[in-house]
């Protein structure tokens, strides 16, 4: 490990899941009683691990809550709470209570829009912008193909994709980005040809790629295929909301 | 030194998620609090939002061992939904009357200050927590993996493959780009 932000950032990661060996531990906190910046900064991760361990926990607390709220709170105890289980939709109820008035009033907002216009696959053909500088080598290809997708310039970043691709088969972020580019261009055979592979192996790009799919059924009129799709993406992933919302559109 | 409350078990029943003391918690102090919040305006959904969002903000520190109940944890709930409904009527109506007085059987006269103390500790972690969340979810997909694997204490190795980084290097340089995107986005939130 010779590269120096590799190294601090293998420390740092160390010290906030505590198996940082006892004499790095030392030598890092003598360097935080020193520099409260640094010591700021590590806090701060702290959190953010805490935030990320106990999230699941988090949600499945709500759950319970807001079931313990739909019974009356006296029923006989169950079991334990199961650590692990993944999220489900009544887990997301209570979440972030500030942000429950302003998405009751995107719903609301949402729903005259849904009765008045016609669906529109704009509203849900919405990409996170792609950051696939430094997952490889060729920084110039990776800048170009970042570049020309995130300025939407799709017809341009598929053969830059393709030519990436060569290089790095394997890549399942490049896949992806590539069926969304096809899909950007109306192709949406080809999309489903790109994504194939990605939608039925599991890896963290797997709903992403499902949603997309899911999209260019839709598209291909294949109605009921998009909306078995649909329903494969979890409440615990980021594109539930949208999947649902179009769910109930279709 | 003063040892902790026996309710100290329903603070460590929250970090493990055990449900049968969860449902314990719920059950008898769900009266009193509807009680409560019906005599200061508001409803009876009011005060399950309210006992259910005072009941995640205890958990926000209830694996930290420094969080000690030495008052019954009724005091500490109350406290906290207490604090949190003259927030909301603050927003509502500045003009509310609220009747502030604490019920009897949260009489906390003696241990006054520590429970106002954890619960003080217990709202600033919740909403920490909650600014943290806010701004986790606007971080890319990629990203999110990625800290969550860490976190996981997921090999580097492994990672690089799983998320199809070219090497160690390079998952390095995009963690600090997203650890530092979530910083900035958290103190947008929690100013």
């Amino acid at each position: 490990m010779s590269d120096p932000l590799e190294e601090q950032e293998a420390i740092l990661q160390a010290y906030v899941n505590g198996t940082l060996p006892e004499e790095q531990r030392q030598i890092l906190e003598a360097r935080m009683a020193e520099d409260p910046e640094l010591s700021m900064d590590i806090a701060l991760r702290k959190e953010m691990h805490q935030f990320i361990r106990k999230n699941q926990q988090r949600g499945q607390l709500q759950e319970l809550l807001s079931k313990l709220e739909s019974e009356g709170g006296s029923s006989t105890p169950s079991a334990e709470l199961k650590i692990g289980a993944p999220p489900t939709a009544g887990q997301k109820r209570r979440l972030w209570i500030p942000a429950l008035a302003v998405a009751a009033t995107i719903a609301l907002a949402l729903f005259f829009w849904f009765t008045l216009q016609p669906l529109q696959v704009a509203d849900f053909a919405n990409p996170t912008p792609l950051a696939l500088i430094e997952k490889g080598t060729n920084q110039s290809l990776e800048t170009q193909i970042e570049s020309s997708f995130n300025r939407g310039a799709y017809k341009e970043t598929i053969p830059l994709l393709q030519k990436y691709l060569k290089e790095q088969p394997k890549d399942p972020l490049a896949t992806l980005y590539l069926g969304i580019s096809l899909f950007q261009t109306r192709q949406y055979s080809l999309t489903l040809n790109a994504l194939n592979d990605l939608i039925e192996t599991s890896s963290p790009f797997q709903s992403e790629a499902i949603y997309w799919t899911a999209l260019a059924h839709w598209q291909l009129n294949a109605i009921e295929q998009s909306k078995l799709l649909l329903q494969k993406i979890p409440p615990s992933d980021s594109r539930y909301q949208q999947a649902q919302k179009l769910l109930k559109a279709l | 030194m003063q040892a902790p409350h026996p309710d100290q078990r329903f603070i460590t029943a929250l970090c493990k998620g055990e449900e049968s003391a969860i449902r314990t918690i719920y059950r008898e102090h769900k009266p009193g609090i509807i009680h409560w919040v019906k005599q200061n305006k508001g409803q009876e959904s009011d005060a399950l939002d309210l006992l259910q969002d005072a009941l995640l903000a205890i958990f926000e520190k209830s694996c930290d061992p420094q969080f000690t109940l030495y008052a019954p944890f009724g005091a500490l709930l109350f406290t906290i939904v207490k604090n949190k409904w003259l927030k909301k009527l603050g927003k509502k109506s500045a003009i509310m009357e609220v009747r502030t007085g604490t019920p009897e059987e949260y009489d906390t006269s003696t241990e006054a200050n520590d429970v106002l103390t954890l619960a003080i500790q217990a709202e600033t972690e919740q909403s920490r927590q909650s600014a943290l969340g806010r701004a986790f979810i606007e971080l890319s997909p990629l990203c999110q993996q990625l800290l969550q694997a860490q976190s996981a204490g997921v090999a580097v190795e492994q990672s690089v493959t799983e998320l199809g980084f070219s090497n160690a290097n390079a998952l390095y340089q995009r963690k600090k780009k997203c650890v530092d995107r979530w910083k900035t986005l958290f103190h947008q939130y929690h100013q």
